[in-house]
Parts: structure tokens; C-alpha cells; sequence
């Protein structure tokens, strides 16, 4: 399903957002590799990267120009880019990074369990006895594995 | 002749024998469950095998591969979610036999299928490996330059998506290969004074990120496919394929086998592909071609006995040149790498330590698949209807840990994240992420033999040319690119980019 153009940018396609994401990245990546040191005898460490560079950013523009010219839809849904609950996921990566903060503070029991708990709770579990089970033998198996099959020294 | 009873005996070896069994069952289980793939058990699986010697963890992972493959073709039958891209033709006929009463003869048939392709795979590698490893010499540093940018175009042309995402996605793997030391001069790149990625983006987080932290993250905000909880194996009716089999004829599963065995030695030849080729033959050569897709043995027989021969095949070109096909063949030359392990014509100097035992292992996992697939398969199949609430907890929190153990610091455990939500990104702008991987293992190669090739030739490029080889494969790169880029336009579709991710 789509709409005539919105050029006001809030419907404009998604390829003119990765297209401009990747012509950012292609162009900070070319600056960084005008920096490092030219070879002696051979191209040189900013050969590859250059080369690397300058190809992205021809896609890049190649993809902004189509996704600007191309119809611009209701919602990143109806390109069948995935029904996706987007704020399901920024919540789990919200979570994620969350996690990463405590677990060097809080203990990798501890901070495991919890993310478990809430990723069972993200995904739909919610009989009682599931949100105690799941992230209990998950971190278990977790624990196990790695402290005790891998001899890794979790906090 | 020694090295290769010798290789048998130490593939015999309870040890080995535990750790095939291990692995070919925790593939067939992980296949199984929809939303899970090979691909991902094997990635959460590599750190595990850091702990273990070369062969141990080469012989785990070929396991899991195995098994996963044909796990995948459980829920395709069952409920209609294939594994794994190179089931979804498996799905076509699967279901509608299973459906019709006899899902012991469609999983049967799978069983049967998935191993007669893998032995027939299985033999093309012993036959060929080691002699395109011997040809393999003849490279020099032109040659292997012009191979690598083959390869990648390969994986890229058959990606699904635009082919302009495909590119943009490898060059992306190749921006993160040049992260690190540069491989000609002792000056570092794009660290951004990190001290751990002197060494470039690990192995590990990346393959995690890629494939396990993305999963779930996408996952997450799906909603679950509706999984019809009530389908009934019946122990007593496992063999119902023996005399379908006995009707059908060999023709097909040898047609099918030596599909599935050519194209998996292809770069970027995976068993997607391999399954849709030879699905189009049989129907093609059928008497009755009308018929597919409404439950015929032909229409599960020809796509699982070819993804199974395609694993034989990829390690062909792996073992020989180095050269990964798909998402696991990369993962395990990464495996490989890190226990130094070089591919090439002295990996196969060293049969009696490494490639005879690997080789017999690989048989060997197709004969437990056998037992595994015919004995659990009752209970195998009610994996296919298990809660995703019950297995992505236990994904996430594994994914996220394996980055700290990875590297021993919360830096692993940060860029196993950050990688993760650049693969999400990624696969929700449908760019797919096999190219990346690719493009990360495969961009030190590209690089120093680009720049061996300039230095030898004093900057003149019309070295790559000037090879016969080099220069053919550099023409059937660029035809590739031409032919899919103009001639056959592929449609965008981020939901198929996905699946390619999982494959």
C-alpha cells in the first residue's frame, strides 16, 4: 500500500535513509584513510580502503536517489519490510545495553537472570511458572557452560 | 591407504564418535525449532570450541551443519516454516503429504534423502579436494586475487535483495577487514585507539552479532507464525518411506546429489540455490510434472538429497583454496583460522592428523544422522511447535556472555552488541548479511594479494590480466554483475534478505 509522495520526509522511503546512513559512513571512512601513511613500494595502507570508500558512496547516492524518486510509503511496513514491532525491539536493545552496564557491576548472575526474565517477557511468556523457570535454567545453563565448560571467570 | 584407515580409527575414537554424535543431534534439535538455524547454533557454538583441539572442533561444527541442514526439513513438513531457505521447496510437497495423513513418509523420505545426498557429496569431496588443492599451487597472487573477488561476487549475486544492497554489504565486511594492523605494514587502521581490534574485529563477536544478536533482536518483533500444535508420529510408521523409495527409483537421487554436490563447490554456491535447481529438474523431467506441490515424493526427495550433497561439496573449495560458499563454510574457515589452521595443499599434507579423521567424520555423522533422524524422530518433531518465549531467553543471554568470554573483557561483550544492531539494521533496510561475513574473512586475502600482485608488477593493474586465469575469473565476476544487474533485476525484500541471514 502507499501514498502519493510526502516531501515532507516523514514517509520518504527507507532507502533514502540507509542510502544516506552509507554515504556518512563511505565519506568519514575515506577522510580516516586519507590519514594513515603511504607505502614505499606498494599502494600503501589507504589503497584498499580508498577503493572501498569510493565504491559505497556510489551505491550510497545510487540508493538515496532511487529511494528519493520512488513512492513514498504510509509506513516502513507496507514496503514489506517485516511487520515489525519496532518498539519491541529498541526496548530489547534498550534492555541489552542495559544489561551490559550492570553485569560487570551487579554479578553475571544476577544481571542474567533479569535480562532473561524481561527478554521471556518481551517474547510473550507469561505463566508464572515459565517466568521463573525460563531465566532460572537459562542462566544456569549459561553459568554452567561457560564458568564451568569453558573455565571463563564470569563477575 | 594408512592415512585414511588411520584417519578412520581416530574418527572412531569415542572422543570423536561423542562429539559427531553431540554435534549432528544439537544440529538436527536446533533445526528443528522454527527461528533457529544452523548457522546460529554454530555461531553460539564457537566459543565452545575454542577450548577444544583442531579436528575436535572442526568435526562438532561439520556436525551441527549436518544436522541442521536436515532439521530444518522437520518443521517445513510439520507446520509449514522451512528451517532454513534451502527447505522452503522441501515445504512444497512436505506438507501437503503431511497433511494428508503421512507425515512419517514425508519426515521418512527427508531422512532417507538427506543422507543419500550427503554420502554422494561426501565422496566428491575426498575424489576432488585434495586435487584442486594440488591445483592450487599453480596460484599465484593474481590468481588468488581474481578467486576472492569471484567468490565475492558470487555470494553477493545470489543474496536476495537488490543487487546493489548485496555490494554495499560486502564492501561493508571488507571496511571491517581493514580494521586492525594492516597486513604489509606494521601501521594500524581504524582502531580508533582501541588496543584489542589491533588484531581487527574478532571472529567471534562478529558471528554472534551477526547471527545471534540480530535473530533475537528481530525476532522480538515479529509476530509468532501460528504453529499448529497437533500433529501425531506414529513410531510404528517411521520405515513408510522404504517402499515409496523402492518406487520412485535411484535416477532422482542421483541427479539430485550430483546438482547439489556441483553447485555447493561453487563460491556462493549454497544449498538455497542447489535445492531450487534441482526442484525445477525434477519437475521438469517428470512424467508428471502437474503434480508437484501437491504432496509427492519427488518434491521432497529432490530438494533435501541436493542441500544435503552441498555440504560435501562446500568444503571443497574450502579446504582447497580457503574459498567459504555460504554462512557456515565461513564460520568454520574462521574456525579454522583460529586454531592456525591454513586451508590449501599443506592442510592436506597433514591427512593422518586433520583431513582423514575429518573426512571419515563426515561419513560417519551422515550414518548417527540415520539413527537420530529414525529413532527421535517422534520427539523431534514436537520441537517444531516449542514457544520461542522458552528458547530466545536463553539465545540472548548466551549470545551476549559468549562476546565477554570471546575476548575476556566487556569490549567483547560491547561489540558482540554493536554488531548485533548493525546486522538488525541491516536486515530491516534489506541488506543481506551473508556478504558482510565474507567480505570480513575474505578482505586479508583480497588485500595483501592485491597489493603483493601491484608490487610485483610495479603498480601496473593489467597484471590480473595478464593471467589467463586471473583473467577469466575476473570476466565471469564482472559478467555475474552484469547479467544480474541488468539483464534480471531482483525484486527488493527484506523478509527473503532475512532468511538469507539465517541460512
Amino acid at each position: 500500500m502507499s501514498v502519493s509522495a510526502d516531501h515532507g520526509g516523514k514517509h520518504r522511503h527507507p532507502d533514502v535513509i540507509s542510502g544516506a546512513v552509507l554515504l556518512v559512513i563511505s565519506v568519514g571512512y575515506f577522510l580516516l584513510a586519507q590519514g594513515l601513511p603511504e607505502g614505499q613500494d606498494d599502494p600503501g595502507p589507504a589503497f584498499l580502503p580508498s577503493i572501498l570508500a569510493i565504491g559505497l558512496f556510489g551505491i550510497s547516492v545510487f540508493l538515496t536517489v532511487r529511494g528519493w524518486k520512488s513512492e513514498a510509503v504510509v509506513a516502513v511496513r507496507s514496503t514489506g519490510y517485516g511487520e515489525q514491532q519496532a518498539w519491541k525491539t529498541g526496548l530489547l536493545l534498550a534492555l541489552t545495553i542495559i544489561y551490559l552496564f550492570v553485569f560487570p557491576r551487579v554479578g553475571a548472575l544476577l544481571s542474567t537472570w533479569s535480562y532473561t526474565f524481561l527478554v521471556a517477557v518481551l517474547f510473550g511468556a507469561r505463566r508464572v511458572l515459565q517466568l521463573v523457570l525460563v531465566p532460572t535454567l537459562s542462566t544456569a545453563m549459561i553459568y554452567l557452560l561457560f564458568e564451568w565448560g569453558l573455565s571463563a571467570r564470569l563477575p | 591407504m594408512t592415512s585414511v584407515l588411520d584417519g578412520i580409527a581416530v574418527a572412531l575414537s569415542p572422543t570423536l564418535l561423542g562429539l559427531t554424535f553431540a554435534g549432528v543431534l544439537l544440529g538436527v534439535l536446533v533445526g528443528a525449532v522454527p527461528g533457529l538455524t544452523a548457522t546460529l547454533a554454530i555461531a553460539l557454538l564457537l566459543p565452545v570450541t575454542y577450548g577444544m583441539g583442531a579436528i575436535e572442533g572442526l568435526v562438532m561444527l561439520t556436525g551441527i551443519y549436518i544436522g541442521g541442514i536436515y532439521g530444518g526439513s522437520v518443521t517445513a513438513i510439520l507446520i509449514r516454516i522451512p528451517g532454513a531457505p534451502a527447505n522452503a521447496l522441501t515445504m512444497l510437497d512436505g506438507y501437503p503429504m503431511a497433511q494428508s495423513g503421512r507425515p512419517e513418509a514425508a519426515l521418512g523420505l527427508a531422512t532417507f534423502s538427506s543422507i543419500v545426498g550427503g554420502v554422494i557429496g561426501g565422496l566428491v569431496l575426498v575424489l576432488f579436494a585434495p586435487q584442486l588443492a594440488r591445483i592450487s599451487l599453480q596460484f599465484q597472487s593474481p590468481e588468488m586475487f581474481s578467486l576472492v573477488v569471484l567468490a565475492l561476487v558470487a555470494v553477493v549475486v545470489v543474496s536476495d535483495g537488490p543487487l546493489s544492497k548485496g555490494l554495499a554489504a560486502m564492501i561493508i565486511g571488507l571496511m571491517l577487514a581493514t580494521i586492525g594492523l594492516d597486513t604489509l605494514l606494521p601501521v594500524p587502521r581504524f582502531t580508533f585507539g582501541f588496543s584489542s581490534l589491533l588484531v581487527g574485529v574478532p571472529l567471534l563477536p562478529l558471528v554472534v552479532g551477526l547471527f545471534a544478536v540480530t535473530e533475537v533482536f528481530w525476532q522480538v518483533g515479529t509476530p509468532a507464525p501460528p504453529v499448529k500444535r497437533d500433529v501425531r508420529i506414529r513410531f510404528r510408521r517411521i520405515f513408510d518411506f522404504a517402499p515409496i523409495v523402492r518406487q520412485v527409483g535411484a535416477k532422482i537421487f542421483l541427479k539430485s546429489a550430483g546438482i547439489g554436490a556441483f553447485i555447493g563447490t561453487l563460491p556462493g554456491g549454497g544449498a538455497a540455490m542447489a535445492a531450487f535447481v534441482a526442484y525445477g529438474e525434477a519437475k521438469r523431467s517428470s512424467t508428471h510434472p502437474e503434480k508437484f506441490g501437491t504432496g509427492i515424493p519427488e518434491g521432497i526427495i529432490a530438494p533435501e538429497t541436493t542441500n544435503n550433497a552441498v555440504t560435501g561439496g562446500s568444503f571443497v573449495p574450502l579446504l582447497a583454496f580457503g574459498i567459504p560458499g555460504d554462512a557456515v563454510t565461513a564460520v568454520i574457515l574462521g574456525a579454522l583460522l583460529i586454531q592456525g589452521i591454513v586451508p590449501g595443499p599443506q592442510l592436506f599434507a597433514q591427512s593422518a592428523t586433520l583431513i582423514a579423521p575429518l573426512f571419515a567424520a563426515y561419513f560417519i555423522a551422515y550414518v548417527l544422522l540415520f539413527v537420530i533422524g529414525i529413532v527421535i524422530l517422534p520427539w523431534v518433531s514436537r520441537l517444531a511447535a516449542v514457544d520461542r518465549s522458552l528458547l530466545f531467553p536463553f539465545i540472548a543471554g548466551v549470545a551476549v556472555v559468549a562476546g565477554f568470554v570471546s575476548e575476556r573483557t566487556m569490549f567483547g561483550m560491547g561489540l558482540t552488541v554493536a554488531i548485533g544492531i548493525m546486522g538488525y539494521a541491516m536486515v530491516r533496510y534489506g541488506f543481506p548479511v551473508i556478504p558482510t561475513l565474507l567480505g570480513l574473512i575474505l578482505g586479508p586475502m583480497l588485500e595483501s594479494n592485491l597489493r603483493r600482485s601491484l608490487i610485483i608488477s610495479e603498480g601496473d593493474v593489467t597484471i590480473f590480466l595478464r593471467s589467463p586465469l586471473s583473467a577469466l575469473m575476473l570476466f565471469i565476476a564482472a559478467a555475474m554483475v552484469v547479467f544480474f544487474a541488468f539483464l534480471r533485476p531482483r525484486a527488493r525484500s527484506v523478509s527473503l534478505a532475512h532468511n538469507e541471514a539465517g541460512g
